[in-house]
């Protein structure tokens, strides 16, 4: 599937499938690398540029 | 049974290019559907059952990360692939945003908060945006801020739904 790697100016990146068009504080990506990818290796990418997962436990919703 | 195909007739003495001799086999209704295609411009009926014209696209996800302070808008759009460019469509979008990298009702940003999710932690708007609206697209937007949730990753998943008359005639998610 047609995979998308986008960069930001900020740093930021954000990998997507499909038909979305993603900005960052109003900006589009600086860079736009085009994949074509088979879903495993989807998650894989993905996967690989996990942030730490943030910790909610003393939110009081 | 006699042959006169040699002058040009059949066993029965039927010239042999004669309707009678080359009618088509009798159709039954029920039948119909299966030997036919029919095209026309126009149509007139007291009744149709019409069956199969409304479509899923394929589900779009996207992935990331954002900070506080920082704001992601998404924009999932249905448009229709040739030989249908101009044809508009009738499409709802579905679309759910989650923190984190899976798909969990507790991690849930929008449209739903999940009990995970801090009250005040993001903002977030969304809708079809009349603004850039053609007449034809189906465009859907969210707009979602970071306010105070720290480095997050982020889940986007959307999916259409869409009527149309062209099975196939759209893509997106």
């Amino acid at each position: 599937m047609r995979t998308n790697i986008l960069k930001f100016e900020e740093g930021n990146e954000f990998i997507t499938t499909g038909n979305l068009r993603i900005m960052l504080n109003g900006k589009e990506a600086i860079e736009n690398e085009v994949l074509d990818l088979n879903p495993q290796e989807v998650e894989e990418l993905r996967n690989s540029k996990k942030l730490t997962p943030k910790k909610n436990n003393n939110k009081i919703k | 049974m006699s042959d006169y195909s040699h002058i040009g007739l059949t066993a029965n003495k039927m010239p042999l290019n004669s309707p009678y001799v080359n009618r088509r086999d009798k159709v039954q209704g029920m039948d119909f559907d299966s030997q036919y295609e029919v095209q026309t411009n126009k149509v007139r009926s007291s009744k149709s059952n019409i069956k199969d014209i409304v479509f899923l696209s394929d589900v779009a996800t996207a992935t990331g990360s954002f900070t506080t302070g920082q704001s992601v808008t998404v924009e999932t759009s249905l448009s229709p692939v040739p030989p249908f460019l101009d044809a508009t469509n009738l499409a709802n979008p579905f679309v759910a945003v989650y923190e984190g990298t899976v798909a969990q009702s507790a991690f849930q940003i929008f449209p739903s908060i999940g009990g995970s999710i801090a009250t005040g932690d993001y903002s977030a708007y969304a809708g079809f945006d009349y603004h850039e609206f053609d007449g034809t697209n189906s465009v859907y937007k969210i707009y979602l801020e970071n306010v105070a949730a720290g480095a997050v990753d982020l889940l986007v998943k959307t999916q259409w739904k869409y009527v149309s008359n062209n099975s196939g005639t759209s893509t997106g998610a």
